[in-house]
């Protein structure tokens, strides 16, 4: 492990944190231009620092779980941000999980906070677990697929080759790389709780899936949920830009390239966060019931990228 | 790997060709069906031309200039001016068990993919690894008016089909000739004007354009 | 029910195939191998590796939320059943029944080249190929092929997530407080709440049964909304068994009864029938 690589490391998990509120604030303060509203774009900043102030007051049958889970949630993020090669390909703690490992890592955080939501015991609580448990069990395999197209390409899963290998290819174009973009599009969507699948923004009780969630958390809990939630948010724009749109990411051992890699990550970002907002925009939530359609949609178009890949590109 | 740049760029349309014909089979939507159909037409002509352009086979220019006339601007107008005349414009249709179809799909492509693997093996075409997924399209298309059972995504299926052909023959044998593709192109015109007499026949003899409909007609 | 409530969530947590625990360095190493199967000789078994793959990865999340229900309905929210107010802790041999289980479960999943060693010469027994040298090469990280292909380091991992753990708390109280304060369950300003409006187990898997409506042979008979006495049922069946079961059965019920027609339960009958037998067989060995 080289100084760099830890430096790097550091840095990677720093900006993630820093910057996940700011890419969350990007995205709505977008949509609210798109809609013809207005809203101020370090929103999120002030919602955690509000949070953290307020006293956390939490259900009397509230078990430990209750209270770990945001914790828990908010280190299994932060790790995936770590793993996840957005600045830099030489990170040390990417040798701790490869693709798989990364989607187990999505699938323990949505694991706690299902169960913490059911520890109260409250009707909305267990809905937004059901809820939630339903579109995880549908958008892991699919990203999971998607990850699979990529580790195809590149004879790895590791997170760190497959980037180098897409980052070094001279000019040849994936069609499998087509399939799978169009499917991790609709699996962001759905994981991240945005528009065609949930509405961050409503508290309408029958359409809630992830507010009926963290429904009965309050002050710093709440606050390190959201947080959590717009690192998810960051850690997956960065998969799908890894993964898809790779270049800029800093592959010599010197600080430089490091510094030059991260004003272009947030170029990518703010771009990504402007057709997201588009997105969500001109699509309609769908109800409940699609959703399972939509994902299935998403899975299938994953499979047959692999399929793809196999017939075209061997 | 395809090789060149070309034989990507052919492979990459494909693939988009065959996205199209998934998004055609679950799409509720008459309106968006018609654009799909416009889009397939679109990637048709590119891919026809780049493949004239990178074999040096002149009449393929003339394949997609006359594939970019019919199927990117006469036939979606005509399906337009159909859809608003029979005021189906904002119809849904109700489709049941998404996921099932998707399933069936998948195989179906397997089941392409490992049939045209032999012939591709023996033709030479720079675009020979896609004559399974003009296969796929083909028999993805076929699938898509077996469920459907209003009478104008049919006739889109249909011509979805005749796209997934004509991609077919592009793709391994560089076009057909002249004369037989020109007959092709007189055929999808005069048999989607056939159809759209057709449908207005049906709507009047039954006041809605369910094909489940013309069943009555069989003898009892 | 702490001891109790803690073990099986570890156990949990590990059939459900959640790194960093025993269930997913299996599920891991099964992706793995089906990841990089080097080409069959058929095509279509070749195509066929994506399907199965997505196969296993869908039964995994499945597993995930069977997991999350079997540990939410039994252990979280309000209690459903009377006599679970009577329900205690498990004794001291009790635990230690669950504590090894639970350190089998952990071990087996921070230590997996140490458990692949030995089982390596079963593998070499069996199919004549073993991971053991590879995955020794390696040291504390799992890389079955080489290390650019895959790596998995558990013990990091874990370590990763408890270290993000650990300064959240530590940032969160030194920056700002740790005040805490008990009340009333909120969920959208409903006070009166029973533990009859949690989701029952039945409820809480109903989308599955809905998505994967065709695989079943369900009934269901719903209330209309003017019933005194609303009732719910399910019955979920099984297409074998209507369609294999049930025919064999059917089967070889005719058959008994055809032999049934034997028994006539008369001894002079069964005479005849070992006459005959007599009989036929002499004329067989006489032929």
């Amino acid at each position: 492990m080289s100084l760099l690589g830890a430096a790097s490391q550091l840095l990677e998990i720093v900006v993630a944190l820093a910057l996940a509120p700011l890419l969350l604030g990007w995205v709505n303060q977008w949509r609210a231009w798109l809609q013809n509203k207005s809203a101020p774009g370090l929103l999120p900043y002030r919602v955690l620092h509000k949070l953290f102030h307020k006293d956390s007051v939490i259900a009397e049958r509230a078990s430990p779980l209750f209270r770990a889970a945001p914790y828990i949630v908010l280190g299994c993020m932060t790790l995936a941000c770590g793993i996840i090669p957005m600045l830099a390909i030489d990170l040390p703690l990417a040798t701790a999980a490869d693709a798989i490992a990364l989607v187990g890592l999505f699938a323990l955080a949505r694991v706690f906070i299902s169960l913490a939501a059911m520890d109260v015991g409250t009707a909305f609580g267990t809905l937004g677990a059901r809820r939630e448990m339903l579109i995880g069990f549908l958008a892991e395999p699919a990203l999971l697929m998607v990850l699979f197209t990529a580790a195809l390409i590149s004879q790895s899963t590791s997170l760190t080759t497959i980037v180098d290998t897409i980052a070094h290819r001279d000019l040849a174009i994936y069609p499998s790389l087509a399939f799978a973009g169009v499917a991790f599009v609709m699996v962001s969507l759905a994981e991240n709780a945005r528009v065609p699948v949930d509405n961050p923004a409503t508290h309408l009780e029958l359409t809630m899936v992830h507010e009926a969630l963290i429904l009965e958390y309050s002050g710093r809990h709440l606050a390190l949920m959201e947080w959590a939630a717009s690192l998810k948010l960051f850690a997956y724009s960065c998969i799908g830009l890894a993964l898809f749109f790779p270049w800029g990411v800093a592959e010599a051992q010197v600080p430089s390239a490091l510094l030059l890699a991260l004003p272009i990550l947030m170029v990518k970002l703010a771009i990504g966060g402007v057709l997201l907002a588009f997105l969500e925009t001109v699509s309609a939530k769908m109800r409940i019931f699609r959703v399972p359609e939509f994902l299935g949609t998403a899975f299938m178009l994953a499979v047959i990228g692999m399929l793809i890949h196999l017939l075209l590109e061997t | 790997m395809g090789g060149s740049l070309v034989g990507q760029l052919i492979n990459l349309f494909a693939a988009v060709l065959l996205l199209l014909a998934f998004a055609m089979i679950s799409q509720r939507r008459i309106i968006s069906l018609i654009h799909l159909l416009t889009m397939q037409g679109m990637i048709l002509v590119a891919a026809t031309a780049l493949t004239g352009y990178a074999t040096h086979q002149h009449h393929l220019y003339v394949s997609a200039g006359l594939t970019l006339a019919l199927k990117v601007f006469l036939i979606p107008w005509l399906l337009h001016r159909i859809i608003a005349r029979l005021n189906v414009r904002w119809d849904v249709e109700t489709l049941i068990n998404i996921p099932t179809l998707m399933l069936i799909g998948i195989m179906l492509v397997i089941f392409a993919f490992h049939l045209a693997q032999p012939i591709s093996e023996l033709s030479a075409s720079i675009a020979r690894g896609t004559l399974g997924i003009a296969l796929a399209c083909v028999l993805l298309s076929f699938m898509m008016m077996i469920t459907r059972s209003k009478a104008v995504p049919q006739v889109i299926g249909f011509l979805s089909m005749e796209n997934g052909l004509f991609f077919a023959a592009t793709a391994a044998t560089y076009g057909m000739p002249m004369v037989v593709e020109l007959g092709i192109a007189l055929d999808v015109l005069v048999g989607i004007l056939i159809l759209g007499v057709f449908m207005f026949q049906i709507r009047e003899k039954f006041d809605s354009l369910d094909i489940r409909h013309l069943e009555k007609l069989r003898e009892d | 029910m702490p001891w109790v409530g803690w073990a099986v969530l570890i156990g949990v947590l590990a059939s459900a195939g959640l790194p960093p625990l025993g269930g997913f360095v299996s599920e891991w190493l099964l992706l793995q191998s089906f990841l990089f199967t080097p080409g069959l000789p058929n095509s279509f078994l070749n195509m066929l590796i994506p399907v199965v793959a997505a196969l296993i990865a869908l039964i995994a999340a499945l597993a995930g939320y069977t997991m999350v229900k079997f540990f939410g309905v039994i252990f979280l929210g309000q209690p459903r059943e009377e006599k679970l107010s009577q329900a205690h802790d498990a004794g001291a041999w009790e635990r230690a029944g669950m504590i090894w289980l639970v350190g089998g479960c952990v071990l087996l999943g921070l230590l997996p080249v140490q458990f692949i060693l030995m089982i390596d010469p079963v593998t070499r027994l069996l199919v004549g190929a073993g991971l053991g040298e590879t995955v020794a090469a390696s040291g504390w990280l799992l890389a079955p092929v080489s290390m650019e292909r895959a790596n998995y380091g558990p013990v990091i991992f874990l370590a990763g997530v408890a270290a993000s753990f650990g300064l959240a708390f530590l940032l969160v109280r030194r920056l700002y407080h740790g005040r805490l304060r008990r009340a009333a369950p909120w969920d959208c300003g409903y006070p009166w709440q029973t533990s009859r409006m949690q989701d029952t187990a039945e409820g809480f898997g109903q989308p599955i049964r809905q998505i994967f409506e065709p695989f079943f042979r369900s009934e269901r008979h719903l209330p209309s909304p003017f019933d005194a006495t609303p009732r719910y049922q399910v019955t979920v069946g099984d297409h074998f068994w209507h369609w294999l079961y049930l025919p064999v059965a059917a089967a070889i019920e005719r058959a008994a009864k055809l032999i049934g027609l034997l028994q006539q339960g008369r001894i002079s009958v069964y005479l005849v029938y070992s006459f005959v037998t007599l009989i036929a067989v002499l004329v067989w060995v006489t032929r």
